[in-house]
Order: structure tokens, then C-alpha cells, then sequence
């Protein structure tokens, strides 16, 4: 078992991901940076859908209540174990009572945390994710996180693991959205020219975005199906990134769709980061 | 940036297809909040199920679109548009119909419809009529989105159209019938909102312990009556 005894700007347990219930409305969620997490149960000998805690900011504290082995992954940290410190993409051997700080972060903001065969806690939907609304999961000082005790070294089935490189000054590369060829040249133009920055108003739904907005009048659209990685346009000409928790469909104009990894990417930066677009023609 | 173009292929049929993503392929029909496109949407997508079509994760229907997410190892765009465009005959509605009217009980006005006088005077008409209005008309359930079980209703009478709130709601309570912007709905769960509030329903829209987790699907006559 872990134990909460701080959790820093925000907490969660997530997996890959909910799938196939779209149509009901019901968001996808999942990690955020899902190759961090991935990368954090390869560590430790885990399939890719076992659940991981996702760590967004420094100042999160939890306390272990058994032996085991754990790996973090994702935003570069400063990670304490009771007094030493210990680094990210390893596996790291727990003994029960000790604490895990989690210090600042120096590039990135989400910190993937797997323990040996994922944590067992129920499903939801057929997942470990949050599910936004009146089901909210978020976790809280006090909690008590259910995991395996595993004294045995785990075994990796994939030798193979190489963590993101996190880059945040690198243009965020996104396909043209269904409605893009309505805003003018000009306006389309001036999208992939401008820095914009992540407004503080962001979280795991969407990033809204700061900059010199577009005057161009392009109408609201039919509700329509959106997805993570969506950049809808929004009424101010200010472009919104939907994220992970997005609702599963929207009436504002689809202008660009990131890529998946780049949707990782971005996942790492935080409010006040940059972002600039570079759009790229998709291909089978 | 010409070479980028519109993106949008023309297939054979009365939908559009464009590459959403690498995993993802929207297609669009022209007339949207029109109950014939409505059905050809759910008749195109139950012709592709039936097909079981390689790779296919999941499709959503909207009011004029439908989105096909598929797993990108599997197959692609073109050969799903290839797929669509040989497996798809269009049919007429009236070859299948839906007679079964789902009925959700509604406490109208008062506490649980404090926009109601408001909406009697933008629109002119009387509190009684609204609710009228509203509880004798029969919807089309066009689809589900935005929020878990939150349905989204074709056929609200053209004289309840009223804009948004100026400034939305920071919670809406669960089980609110709203109306705004030529559309009405139920809010599933609380939640922000910026709809006019006119009455409220115990109907329960989504129920995260069941699977599927709701008892409605697109294609449903939906009613509302007063109790």
C-alpha cells in the first residue's frame, strides 16, 4: 500500500486509457504523456496497461507500506528516498516505511510512477483512468493507494526502453483540422507564425493559449467528434489545445490536430511555457 | 501552404471523407440537425459494423459527421475509404423506423426551472405555453457527447430559440432540462453550464457501473412530459 501524505498541485491514477465508449460520451483520458508512462512500466516489467500514478508539479509525498520495486519516468526531477536521492528511468528497490519526495522539476511537469503489476485499484469503465464530472478520481492527503509487495527484482520484458527527450522550445507539429481551410491565408499564416503561451486556466481537458489572437470570423460549427490533440478556435481567436479528459465531441472550428507524440510533448509543459505550431500534410 | 489544400475527398456517396489524424477519419454529410441525415449517419455506421471492417476501435456519430477511430497498425485511411465507399448502399429511412417514444418525466419551473421566467420573456410567450411547447413535442435522439449520457436532441420548436446565457453557470445541477442556442437537453451530471434552465428530470442518463452505461442510443423519439 502507498500512503498520501502530500500530494503536490494535483494526483491521479491513470492507464491508457478508456476506449469504445465515445459514442456515450464518455472521454478517453488516460496518461497524459503516455510514452513516460510507458516507459515507466516497461522498468519494472509491466504491459503497457497497468495503471501508473500520474505526479503533475513538485511537492508531492507518499510513504510506502511494503517492499517493493518502483520506476518514475517523465518530467526530470529532483526525487528523494527518505534522504537520498534517486533518479528517474531506473528501477528503484523500496523498503517498506520508506518516503518518496517528489522536489522540483527542471524540465517537464508530469512524473509516471509504476510499481510492480500496475496499481490494483477498480476499474471504472473498463479503466483505471479518471473520469472527469461526478466521478472525478483525483487523490488526496490520506489516501490509501493499493500495490502488489514484490521483494523480487522484476524481470524487463523490454530491453528496449528509451525515455522521451523532453524538448520544450521545439514547434509542436499538428495536421490541418477539418476546418482549417475556412480561415483565410493570412489568418493561417499568422497561426503558425505566432509564440503562443499556456495560459495558467489549463489542465488534463485542455490547454488554453495565450498570444495575439486572429481577427478572422470563422463560424461555429454542428457539435461535431473531437479528440485529444484537437485545437479548436475559439470566439476570441485564441486557439484551446484539448488534452486527454477532452470531451468527446465540440461545436467550435477544428483548426489543427497534434500529433500523438507531440501530444506527449506538450503534456510536459506547463502554464507560462511557449508553444508555436508547425503544420505537417498527413500521409497513410 | 496551397499544397496542403482542403483536405476533403469526395467519395462516390452523399458524405465527405477527411484524415482527421493518423488514427482517426471523419466523414461528413451536408445537412446537419436533419433527421435524414441522422439515420443515414446510423445507417452507414451499422453497414460498417455489420462488415466488421479490420481495425475499426470505435466510431461517434454527431449531428452531420461521424468520426471512425481505428488502430493505425492495422489499417489506414485509404483502405477504410475504400472499404466505406464499396460496403455502403444507402437505403431509405422509412425501411426502418422507430416508433418507441422514451418518455422523461419533468418537473417544470420553479426551483427547478429558475430560467423559465426569462425565457417567457425573451420569447413573448406564456410560462404555460413553453411548457406547452416543449412537453408535446417529440425529439429525435441525434447523439451522445460532450458529457457522459448528455443527449443531444433534434426538433426543439423554432419559437423557443433563445441565445446562450451571457454568462454560463459554474454548476448546473444534475437531472436540469435546458434549452439555448435552438437546442434542448438534459445536464447528466453537475456540471458547468450555459443554458437556460427550465425544469428538471430523476431520469438517470449515465451510470458508470453498467455496461453500455447508458440506455439511450442515437436514433431514439424522445419526449418529454410534465408531472
Amino acid at each position: 500500500m502507498i500512503e498520501i501524505l502530500r500530494t503536490g498541485s494535483h494526483m491521479c491514477i491513470v492507464d491508457r486509457g478508456r476506449f469504445g465508449l465515445r459514442k456515450y460520451g464518455v472521454p478517453t483520458s488516460g496518461s497524459m504523456d503516455q510514452a513516460s508512462a510507458a516507459v515507466a512500466n516497461s522498468i519494472v516489467g509491466n504491459d503497457m496497461s497497468a495503471a501508473v500514478l500520474e505526479l503533475y508539479m513538485p511537492g508531492h509525498q507518499l510513504k510506502f507500506h511494503c517492499d517493493t520495486y518502483i520506476a518514475l519516468s517523465g518530467a526530470r526531477t529532483q526525487l528523494q528516498l527518505d534522504n537520498r536521492n534517486i533518479y528517474t528511468d531506473s528501477i528503484i528497490k523500496i523498503t517498506k516505511g520508506q518516503v518518496l519526495s517528489v522536489g522540483s522539476m527542471t524540465k517537464g511537469c508530469r512524473l509516471y510512477l509504476a510499481t510492480y503489476q500496475g496499481i490494483q485499484t477498480a476499474e471504472f469503465l473498463k479503466s483505471k483512468s479518471p473520469l472527469t464530472g461526478s466521478y472525478d478520481r483525483s487523490l488526496h492527503k490520506g489516501d490509501q493507494i493499493k500495490i502488489l509487495n514484490h521483494p523480487q527484482f522484476p524481470v524487463q520484458k523490454n530491453s528496449n526502453i528509451v525515455p522521451i527527450k523532453i524538448e520544450l522550445q521545439k514547434e509542436i507539429t499538428a495536421y490541418p483540422g477539418p476546418e482549417w481551410h475556412k480561415l483565410s491565408k493570412g489568418d493561417q499564416k499568422k497561426i503558425l507564425s505566432t509564440t503562443y503561451m499556456i495560459d495558467y486556466k489549463s489542465d488534463r481537458m485542455g490547454y488554453r493559449l495565450n498570444g495575439t489572437a486572429i481577427k478572422g470570423d470563422i463560424e461555429e460549427i454542428f457539435s461535431s467528434p473531437v479528440m485529444p490533440g484537437t485545437i479548436q478556435l475559439l470566439p476570441s481567436g485564441l486557439p484551446l489545445i484539448l488534452m486527454r479528459d477532452c470531451q468527446t465531441t465540440g461545436g467550435y472550428p477544428r483548426i489543427l490536430q497534434v500529433t500523438e507524440s507531440d501530444i506527449n510533448q506538450l503534456s510536459q509543459r506547463r502554464p507560462g511555457d511557449e508553444v508555436n505550431f508547425q503544420l505537417r500534410l498527413i500521409d497513410n | 501552404m496551397s499544397k496542403f489544400n482542403k483536405g476533403w475527398i469526395k467519395g462516390k456517396h452523399t458524405f465527405s471523407y477527411f484524415k482527421s489524424s493518423k488514427y482517426a477519419l471523419l466523414l461528413e454529410w451536408k445537412k446537419a440537425k436533419d433527421p435524414k441525415t441522422n439515420f443515414n449517419i446510423r445507417s452507414c455506421l451499422s453497414q460498417i459494423e455489420d462488415t466488421d471492417l479490420t481495425g475499426i476501435t470505435e466510431m461517434v456519430p454527431a449531428y452531420h459527421s461521424a468520426m471512425i477511430y481505428f488502430n493505425s497498425r492495422l489499417t489506414n485511411h485509404d483502405k477504410l475509404i475504400q472499404s466505406i465507399e464499396d460496403l455502403y448502399k444507402p437505403i431509405e429511412s422509412k425501411d426502418i423506423t422507430n416508433n418507441d417514444i422514451k418518455i422523461i418525466e419533468v418537473n417544470y419551473g420553479f426551483e427547478f426551472g429558475p430560467d423559465l421566467d426569462f425565457v417567457s420573456t425573451h420569447t413573448g410567450l406564456s410560462v404555460e405555453k413553453i411548457i406547452e411547447i416543449h412537453s408535446t413535442t417529440i425529439y429525435d435522439l441525434h447523439f451522445i457527447g460532450f458529457l457522459p449520457g448528455f443527449l443531444y436532441l433534434g426538433g426543439l420548436d423554432k419559437r423557443l430559440d433563445i441565445p446562450r446565457r451571457a454568462t454560463p453557470r459554474i454548476r448546473v445541477p444534475s437531472g436540469s432540462v435546458a434549452l439555448a442556442a435552438g437546442q434542448t437537453g438534459v445536464y447528466p451530471s453537475d456540471s458547468p453550464g450555459g443554458w437556460h434552465i427550465i425544469g428538471r428530470t430523476e431520469q438517470s442518463f449515465f451510470n458508470p457501473h453498467l455496461n453500455p452505461p447508458t440506455e439511450f442510443e442515437p436514433g431514439m423519439k424522445i419526449k418529454f412530459q410534465v408531472i
